[in-house]
């Protein structure tokens, strides 16, 4: 390549060689001959001082861009060589970028599906303006019967077939494991006054064991006392409640009269649900009524007139309803789980299949009831 | 309660396929758990004929066989143990099919040419029974298809009926709740003559409990036949579950199946003397007709036995007498028809563990004027039957029914339920279900518009107030009429000390939730375990107190309350490792229980092998003496998740004292406690051999903490840098030293970390243990720990960083005899 004579060829020229250069060595020989002690530009920049002053300004300033260029240029130059060998030298072989790794054990945590839908029951009712209450599990049989309107001697007792303990409590009334959530309400009356709305989720017990029925399962209570508040509210709340807990405003529910000595009018509420899925089953899916089978999700009803002198109110001035919703059954249909032993069976592969995520959202997805 | 069509129609007519019944029973409240209707599968055997056994002879080539004559002529082979000349038996000609898909054709069977076969219930379809053939009634039409059977054919109801209503434990009940919701007709019942008194009866009843039994009736029958049922009786009562025994005992069983109304008939030549109500004595017995041995005496106060002068004959309206019981051979009966309070009769059933038919209706609340008319209706029944004749009644007693009158207000219907109030409508709807309906008093219609006076039937003890009568009037207009409403806006508790109170419910349960999702995020899988665990499992870990045993508990292995959530997870770790499962991690949140009350408590458990993946081989733990082969989770694996769960819930975890563990389950060697600000501890460590056994579970680490009762407000992740941001100056690099000390091996970690703590104040914002190290070098008995110090990010001239760390050590040293070992620059 011939060697250019003005300053900005030779600068095109050197900046050429470096973009060229291959090698470490090369680099060094076109620095030396640009920027060398016997370079031309370090040559040029010398005989400035040869220039009449009121030129050197403008050659000065020149010169400098030139050499800053070269400069910018060799550095790159240099760190391209640089690591292109480096390249070279790493033999791709050597790391199997295609071994298996395992997932992080962290993955391997889950949530009950019974705590999921707790938390999301919760959030729901909190969003409609419902407080927590909670009471003890050991009960005594005033709270656990009496004050609900079931005498001793109350067939409805041998309907709960009720676990006792051999001690009596410190005034000699047997004590139980508390057969549902109701007495909570009682409790709770104890120190509020209407208006009341208010949830109590909790463990009980009842000596009874098949695929529906387990000696220990959760129930969600929730009491309200407000003016005016009828069975047409209890429903209305009822139909709210599923929708969001299962995301479908349509899902199949049936209300029919039943018995509790604690509430009157009561009723029991079903959901519909097809054998092969075992989850909750949707108005309008056509589904022939011989597929479909109802299980028991709550006992419901107008808080008996018993039960509300018991919380010092009067029947005549107040009113209120009550009910208390099966959790397990309520897991059950949502996660189309439909032997409920296994939920306390301990066994990992039901909790890795049937268990979430702990980042699932504690509430239920975002959902317009209608 | 189970009931066949054909039943519920002797007291009851509409032209209603058996599902609308169902459907209906559901919505009056008994709910409709079975419907077993024969007649689809019947409807499918077209192929198939009624024919009838013209004679029977026995197969010459086998004991076993015999060769069956149709009155079509057709010869079959045959081994059912129940055929018998003149049967009625459905018939598979050659060429037939089976409902099971099996072609019938003509078989030689031993010698003997069989053309066609006879059907079990089972081959056809329609149960399950294949002991022998089934048997048509003798009325079907011979050489008719048999599908022609479906029209005669009588679907069963199942259902159940809720305890306040003894009335419907009777067919006539649910009669007339049907046409209450104006849903068929109710039929009159058939008019009984009047008794012929031919004579006194020659037993007399004495009653010394009549506070247990308020009304007590009977009458004597003389000349008596007693023999089987007629077939639709016996059908009746099969239908119910029930087995026929002959028509003395029958009767007496199908009053109670069909009026809700349980009688008792003895044979009165057992009987000696009298017949006397009373208590029970002591250490007397008697076998019932459930041929179990009673003692009356066991619910004393409340047993009301039957006797004559010798022996207890049976328990008065729960359960007879084997002794005085009737037979085919019985000719005279004594007949027995009482009224017996429930609750007394409630409690000595359940203390004696006896349920029957009598009980379930009387613990309920029979119709207390039932008594007399229905005896003389049975006894009009059995001289019907068997012939006889009765006596006069005797009686002792009188009905305890008194009639009361309950204020109705229609506007209560509205009121308690939305459903509009129309009075001519539920006025006409009461008087269905038996009520009667008057003015209330004009004081009362001046407070009320509209009231009226409602007077309940004697069948009906549940009806004592208005709201139970609104419950009448949403059960005959169904459920589906309510309208769903939304709730108003909530309006919030008025006063602040509730509000205050729940909203700490809430939090708690809150923080807990929170809690379960943080330990999940570990990598433990949430399990919920029952309560109770075995006597022994509760002592081992320090449980087991008398208080908190269980009288009843399912299963023998579930009597005690669990003062610890450990043995669930460690039952789950060894159901686990028997099915080959490797790397094991439980927890658990909830209650425990012990002498101070319930607690909310959580733990965690590691165990299992390691993986056999080939990084975790990669990486062999072996520097760390704790992780054995046989198990990949050490002592600070687990204190590393029990703290972090402790930090995430606000507490000062890497500052907690660790205390020996001192607990049976926790193998001393490799376990601790810390302890907790605001009282108790959080346990950590190896389960101890023995406890480790009981469970077959693999080596395991487990955690356990109970959550305080009033928490700490959840400040997690806030906490480990609460101290730090008033300090903060980000311009400013941290401070890094490190400092060795060499020390006796005995001295815990936690002495060094206080007293660095201790002396660096608050200049100290993190410390880090990073090596441990003992070596022949350092002296025997010696260890060498290795910290590096964060001093909190400050201008500082190197002589004041170094004057800190003399001020440290020598503050060490006096603690914990530790010195310097060496100073990295």
């Amino acid at each position: 390549m011939p060697v250019p004579s003005s300053f900005a060829a030779r600068r095109g020229h050197t900046l050429a060689l470096l973009a060229q250069a291959r090698s470490a060595e090369t680099l060094e020989q076109v620095r030396i001959a640009a920027l060398g002690r016997k370079g031309w530009l370090t040559a040029a920049l010398r005989d400035i001082s040869q220039l009449p002053p009121p030129e050197r300004r403008a050659a000065g300033q020149k010169l400098n861009q030139i050499k800053a260029s070269i400069q910018h240029a060799l550095a790159s130059a240099q760190r391209r060589v640089k690591t292109a060998g480096e390249t070279f030298a790493v033999k791709p072989s050597a790391a199997d970028a295609s071994l298996p790794v395992e997932t992080s054990p962290l993955l391997a945590g889950r949530i009950h599906p019974l705590s999921q839908v707790l938390d999301e029951t919760l959030a729901i009712f909190a969003s409609l303006g419902f407080q927590t209450a909670a009471g003890p599990e050991i009960e005594s049989e005033d709270y656990n019967f009496t004050a609900l309107n079931i005498p001793a001697g109350h067939p409805a007792r041998e309907m709960h077939d009720t676990f006792y303990l051999t001690a009596a409590s410190a005034d000699g009334e047997p004590l139980l494991l508390r057969t549902h959530t109701s007495p909570v309400q009682i409790r709770a009356m104890e120190t509020l006054t209407p208006p009341v709305r208010l949830i109590a989720p909790g463990r009980v017990y009842r000596c009874d064991s098949d695929r529906t029925h387990t000696p220990m399962f959760h129930q969600i209570e929730a009491l309200v006392i407000e003016e005016d508040i009828h069975m047409g509210h209890l429903l209305g709340l009822m139909k709210t409640f599923l929708a969001r807990c299962f995301g479908e405003s349509e899902i199949m529910l049936r209300v029919r009269p039943s018995y509790f000595p604690f509430t009157e009018p009561s009723v029991e509420i079903d959901v519909a649900f097809t054998p092969d899925g075992h989850r909750a089953a949707i108005e309008g899916e056509g589904i022939g009524e011989d597929e479909i089978r109802w299980l028991e999700i709550a006992g419901a009803g107008m808080v008996h007139r018993n039960v509300l002198r018991r919380m010092r109110l009067d029947y005549d001035r107040h009113q209120g309803f009550a009910f208390g919703l099966g959790l397990d059954r309520l897991a059950a249909l949502k996660y189309g789980l439909p032997d409920l032993r296994a939920f306390f069976a301990g066994d990992l592969g039901w909790i890795q299949s049937a268990g979430l995520s702990p980042f699932a959202s504690p509430a239920p997805a975002i959902f317009d009831a209608g | 309660m189970k009931f066949s069509l054909s039943w519920l129609r002797a007291h009851w007519s509409a032209a209603r396929p058996p599902a609308d019944i169902g459907r209906q029973l559901t919505d009056l409240g008994f709910e409709l758990e079975a419907l077993d209707d024969p007649a689809p599968a019947y409807a499918a055997l077209k192929d198939l004929r009624i024919a009838e056994i013209a004679s029977i002879a026995p197969h010459p080539q086998a004991d076993t066989l015999s060769l069956a004559v149709l009155t079509s002529g057709e010869t079959i082979v045959c081994g059912a143990p129940n055929l018998a000349a003149g049967m009625k038996a459905v018939y598979a000609p050659p060429g037939a099919s089976l409902p099971n898909g099996i072609s019938i054709a003509r078989r030689t069977i031993r010698g003997q040419i069989s053309q066609g076969m006879l059907c079990s219930e089972k081959e056809l379809n329609l149960g399950d029974n294949d002991d022998g053939l089934l048997v048509l009634p003798p009325a079907s039409p011979a050489g008719e298809p048999a599908s022609s059977l479906a029209s005669r054919s009588d679907p069963v109801f199942t259902i159940a009926v809720t305890p306040n209503r003894p009335d419907c434990l009777g067919v006539r009940g649910l009669a007339r709740d049907l046409a209450a919701a104006g849903f068929g007709k109710l039929k009159p019942l058939t008019k009984i003559p009047p008794l012929a008194k031919k004579f006194a009866s020659p037993l007399k009843i004495k009653n010394d409990a009549p506070d247990l039994c308020p009304h007590f009736c009977g009458l004597h029958l003389r000349g008596v036949k007693n023999r089987p049922s007629p077939g639709w009786l016996q059908d009746r009562l099969k239908s119910a579950g029930l087995r026929p025994l002959h028509a003395l005992a029958d009767i007496t069983n199908y009053f109670a199946l069909d009026r809700a109304r349980p009688l008792h008939v003895y044979d009165a030549e057992k009987i000696s003397g009298a017949v006397i109500i009373r208590r029970a004595e002591k250490n007397e017995t008697f076998t019932g007709l459930d041929h179990k041995i009673h003692q009356p005496a066991i619910a004393a106060e409340t047993a009301c036995v039957i006797a004559d002068e010798k022996t207890a004959l049976g328990l008065g309206g729960i359960i007879g007498g084997e002794q005085s019981s009737c037979t085919l051979a019985t000719r005279a009966v004594f007949l027995e028809s009482a009224w017996f309070a429930p609750s007394p009769l409630a409690r000595t059933a359940r203390a004696l563990n006896i349920d029957s038919e009598a009980r379930r209706r009387f613990e309920r609340g029979v119709d207390p004027l039932s008594t007399l008319p229905l005896l003389k209706e049975a006894a009009h029944w059995i001289i019907t039957l068997c012939g006889g004749e009765a006596s006069a009644v005797i009686e002792a007693g009188q009905p305890a029914f008194r009639r009361q009158k309950i204020l109705f207000r229609p506007a209560s219907v509205p009121r308690l339920t939305g459903l509009p109030a129309k009075p001519a409508r539920i006025k006409s709807q009461l008087t269905a279900l038996g009520c009667a309906v008057s003015q209330a008093s004009s004081r009362e219609r001046a407070k009320a518009k509209n009231a009226f006076s409602v007077t309940p039937p004697s069948w009906r003890p549940d009806l004592t107030g208005e709201a139970d009568l609104v419950e009448e009037v949403m059960r005959l207009e169904g459920c589906s009429a309510l309208t769903p409403l939304p709730l108003p806006p909530a309006r919030p508790l008025q006063n602040q000390a509730q509000n205050r109170a729940q909203n700490r419910t809430q939090n708690q349960m809150q923080t807990l939730s929170q809690l379960r999702r943080f330990v999940a995020g570990l990598g433990f899988a949430e399990v919920i375990n029952w309560s109770f665990i075995s006597a022994e499992e509760a002592a081992l870990f320090g449980g087991g107190h008398e208080r908190l045993k269980l009288r009843n508990p399912i299963a023998a292995p579930l009597s005690d309350m669990r003062p610890s959530l450990l043995p669930g997870l460690l039952r789950a770790a060894g159901y686990n490792a028997a099915y080959g499962r490797r790397d094991l991690r439980f927890f658990e949140i909830g209650p425990v229980f012990d002498e101070q009350g319930e607690h909310t408590a959580c733990a965690g458990l590691r165990a299992g092998l390691p993986s056999r993946h080939w990084r975790a081989r990669e990486k062999k733990p072996e520097k760390n003496p704790e992780k054995t082969p046989e198990n990949i989770h050490g002592l600070f694996d687990i204190k590393s998740d029990l703290v972090s769960a402790l930090a995430f819930l606000g507490l000062p975890a890497g500052r907690l004292q660790a205390a020996p563990a001192q607990c049976r389950w926790l193998d001393a060697s490799a376990s601790a406690k810390l302890v907790l600000p605001q009282g108790g501890a959080a346990f950590f460590g190896r389960i101890a051999g023995e406890a480790a056994a009981l469970f077959s579970s693999p080596p395991a680490w487990v955690f356990e903490f109970r959550y305080p009762a009033y928490p700490l407000a959840l400040k997690a992740y806030a906490a480990p840098y609460a101290d730090l941001q008033p300090a903060l100056q980000p311009a400013l690099q941290p401070v890094r030293r490190d400092l060795a000390f060499v020390l006796d091996e005995a001295i815990p970690a936690q002495n060094v970390i206080a007293a660095i703590r201790q002396s660096g104040g608050r200049e100290i914002v993190n410390l880090t243990l990073f090596d441990i190290f003992t070596a022949a070098s350092l002296g025997s008995g010696k260890k060498s720990l290795a910290f590096e110090i964060t001093l909190r990010p400050a201008p500082r001239t190197d002589e004041e960083i170094e004057k800190l760390m003399q001020k440290i050590a020598a503050f060490v040293a006096g603690k914990t005899g530790g010195r310097l070992r060496d100073r990295p620059a």
